[in-house]
């Protein structure tokens, strides 16, 4: 317990005494989050920490109900960690609403303007079923590799930060699908097979499918948390959605495909906010770990980033696929990959992929 | 609602004492109450002015233990009649309030390996002591925040409980094991 209940201070009685505020203030976000989850760690202890914590009931393993074995990173205090976007189940559902909603009349206007029936059927058949619906199966890994992580995460704070990204891929994955469906509607081009079939069958997407496998298999949810953003997020995810997809769907005529990567590109930046408030946490001044932390969250990147980037390689017949071009496939990944080793350049980090910083 | 009235510094919730109105009520509803439970009120009411300096828990010789699976003093169904039972397991001793609970320990023992009473904690602490170090008090530093009454005007300090001189005391460690648990397989 950081504050101080005791001391005669002027605060109400309805006071959050026990959460300690990032800032000045304590916030409704942080009124709302922390200390919520029922671990000694956290806050049931007498002040002091007089008594050995321990727990009322350990999991049938013999493993307590959080493990701090549970990551290879080292925090003393997880619960310090705050969201930087200040989510909370309201605000969360309220702007992701916002978003599905946008996507929803963008759809409906874009089908009763025509410019749906107009699509060029190679535009949807060869890239949206062939190629863009495909990320929609590694979406739904992420989002299943996420679930079990959010309960393993050893601070409320962190745990709900990780359930709203593991929403937002699931989010992502529903709305390829249904653009699908609607297009379905409007043009003859739609073959909801042949997603699968590359995705199954596909020399380019095998790498992927290998590491949405191996997404899956991570055991240590900060190292998926900082892998999925630091590494999946700025590389894979922004040369296979944000360069293949949204850049070329404006040459191809289509506004609703660039509008749904928009809104997961907002989503990417703010799930790469927590991941690198993260970082920062785990490499603080005053963390005695911290080089550990460091050494430790290099180690990953390097083992991530170059199993990302052969992923990456491997995607160049998708941009072949592309009716109308709006850039190479060397181009793109070489954009992708300058960005990836600026952003870890500025975290302190550097990145296997052959470029200097 | 005894037990919790009895041990009240300890507790989240107030309980006032009975009125006279009360002890008819509960006596024309349930017609014996008084002779079991008559006495024990009467006395808790004396008990709630700090300057009486007493406290119901501390009259008496022994509570009961509290039970390693649900955790509630061993009185059930009532404490003169309780199905309470002491058993050693993996050389430590447990205090089970029942059947059910000994029964929940026995399919896997193994999850409770960890789990420690709040009298097993606390063993040895003078009641000020700790109430003081778990920050158990309103923000003028001194008050408590349980109480035994509702009243406003006249409540309990740390300085009321100090005079007290209440140990908290484990009182498994002197009660004898009667057999080892027979863990199911």
């Amino acid at each position: 317990m950081t504050a101080v209940p005791t001391d005669a201070t002027p605060k109400t009685a309805r006071d959050f005494t026990y959460i300690k505020p990032q800032r000045r203030r304590l916030t409704e976000y942080e009124a709302l989050t922390a200390h919520m989850q029922p671990d000694h760690r956290g806050f049931d202890h007498p002040r002091g920490r007089v008594v050995e914590p321990e727990w009322l009931l350990l999991r049938d393993d013999g493993s307590e109900l959080w493990d701090p074995a549970s990551t290879a990173l080292q925090i003393p205090d997880w619960y310090a960690w705050r969201d930087p976007s200040q989510h909370w189940q309201r605000t969360y559902v309220r702007h992701q609403e916002q978003q599905e909603g946008a996507i929803e009349r963008a759809t409906e206007d874009a089908a009763l303007d025509g410019s749906l029936a107009e699509l060029d059927p190679h535009w949807v058949r060869d890239l949206l079923c062939g190629h863009y619906r495909t990320w929609s199966f590694f979406e739904y890994a992420i989002f299943r590799a996420l679930a079990p992580a959010q309960r393993e995460a050893l601070s409320d704070t962190l745990g709900n930060a990780l359930c709203f990204q593991c929403f937002d891929h699931l989010r992502h994955a529903q709305d390829i699908v249904c653009y699908l469906v609607e297009l379905e509607h409007h043009t003859h081009g739609v073959d909801d097979a042949l997603g699968k079939r590359h995705w199954l069958e596909h020399p380019a997407y095998q790498p992927a499918r290998q590491l949405a496998e191996s997404i899956m298999a991570c055991r240590d949810w900060a190292e998926l948390m900082l892998a999925l953003n630091l590494a999946v997020g700025p590389l894979l995810q922004q040369l296979a959605v944000s360069e293949l997809v949204r850049r070329a769907a404006l040459p191809n005529r289509d506004a609703v495909a660039a509008h749904i990567v928009l809104t997961s590109e907002r989503d990417r930046r703010r799930n790469l906010a927590c991941a690198q408030a993260l970082a920062g946490l785990a490499t603080d001044g005053n963390n005695p770990h911290a080089e550990a932390n460091r050494a430790q969250i290099q180690r990953w990147l390097d083992d991530w980033l170059t199993r990302v980037d052969a992923v990456a390689v491997a995607l160049a017949p998708a941009f072949a696929a592309v009716p109308v071009p709006a850039t190479t496939h060397a181009e793109s990944l070489s954009r992708a990959r300058r960005a990836t080793v600026d952003m870890l350049a500025g975290l302190g980090y550097t990145a296997p992929l052959g470029i200097p910083p | 609602m005894m037990l919790f009235a009895a041990a009240w510094p300890m507790q989240f919730l107030r309980v006032d004492p009975l009125t006279a109105k009360d002890f008819d009520w509960f006596e024309k509803k349930y017609p014996g109450w008084y002779n079991h439970y008559g006495k024990f009120w009467e006395s808790y009411a004396t008990m709630t002015d700090p300057a009486e300096g007493r406290f119901p828990l501390g009259l008496f010789e022994s509570p009961p233990p509290l039970c390693r699976v649900c955790q509630m003093p061993c009185v059930f169904p009532r404490p003169d009649i309780s199905t309470a039972r002491i058993k050693t397991h993996a050389g430590r001793k447990h205090a089970f309030c029942s059947d059910g609970c000994e029964h929940a320990f026995r399919i896997e023992p193994h999850r409770y390996a960890r789990n420690f009473t709040w009298d097993e904690h606390f063993d040895g602490y003078e009641l000020g002591d700790w109430l003081e170090a778990c920050g158990l008090l309103r923000a003028d530093g001194k008050t408590l925040l349980a109480q035994p009454h509702l009243k406003r005007e006249r409540m309990w300090t740390l300085d009321d409980i100090r005079a007290l001189k209440f140990e908290i005391r484990n009182p498994l460690k002197n009660l004898p094991a009667q057999g080892a648990v027979e863990v199911l397989q």
